[in-house]
């Protein structure tokens, strides 16, 4: 469980320095970005939410969700 | 002490929380698609009025958030545990991470407000103070929650017990991650 914090905090402050610094307008920025959001919403999901110990059909229909919406923020974000 | 199985595999919680996430999470992606839509027809103004949102206190509200899922997620595990030892501080310290959630937003909001910026100032801060507001009440209705489960957690261990325990802290990590993204449409992009 503190493991997952840690990956947590360190993304968020990842993500943070990506917003303030001179990058911020290229799209690779924004993809890292909403990678960073996709990889902490997973940590949660899997390890705070329990979706390990969870049926395959509620683990990957949680997955196929933040797959589907981090693409379809990536693609409408210019 | 005894620790309960966790291997085997099952639905954490009462299914009907998983019914309500799945909900919350559509009508949630419908208010991102909405703020990334936006952004995309007026990016300019969009671009323009991010600007003056303070990083500072998204960054804030997003470690208190994470750093409160953390805190239900041990209450939880220990809860499990069954070992006589009192779990009610992971609540409590949850609970604190909430409230001052909750304080921030209404800082930020009174911030913006006095500078003249409101919800009919322009799309961007119309999406921000409602998804906000509305992301507000989840934070509320789950501090509520872990009140509950602050309780509950001294209770003697049984599957229901554990079960319920599990559901409202299945709730506070929905409130958890649906702030990582507005975070992310709000503040960062």
């Amino acid at each position: 469980m503190t493991w997952a914090w840690f990956v947590l905090v360190a993304v968020t402050m990842l993500a943070w320095w990506l917003a303030e610094g001179e990058q911020k307008m290229a799209d690779a920025t924004t993809t890292a970005i909403f990678l960073t959001a996709g990889v902490k919403i997973w940590v949660i999901g899997y390890q705070f939410m329990e979706l390990k110990l969870a049926p395959a059909f509620l683990r990957y229909g949680f997955l196929l969700w933040l797959i589907a919406i981090s693409c379809i923020l990536v693609f409408l974000i210019p | 002490m005894r620790e309960k199985s966790q291997t085997q595999s099952r639905i954490p919680g009462e299914p009907g929380i998983w019914a309500f996430v799945t909900g919350d999470l559509l009508v949630f992606s419908l208010f991102f698609i909405l703020i990334a839509i936006g952004n995309q027809e007026q990016g300019g103004v969009f671009s323009s009025a991010r600007s003056t949102l303070d990083l500072r206190f998204g960054l804030a509200n997003t470690l208190l958030l994470l750093t409160g899922s953390f805190f239900v997620a041990i209450g939880v595990e220990r809860f499990r545990l069954d070992d006589g030892r009192d779990n009610r501080i992971w609540f409590r310290l949850a609970i604190l991470s909430g409230v001052i959630f909750l304080i921030n937003k209404v800082f930020e909001w009174n911030a913006k407000v006095s500078d003249g910026l409101t919800p009919m100032t322009n799309d961007f801060f119309m999406y921000y103070f409602v998804f906000t507001a509305i992301h507000a009440i989840h934070v509320f209705v789950g501090v509520v929650i872990l009140s509950f489960l602050h309780k509950k957690s001294q209770a003697p261990f049984t599957p229901e017990t554990q079960r319920g325990l599990e559901s409202g802290a299945i709730f506070w990590h929905l409130v958890d991650l649906l702030w990582i993204m507005l975070f992310a449409l709000f503040y960062l992009v």
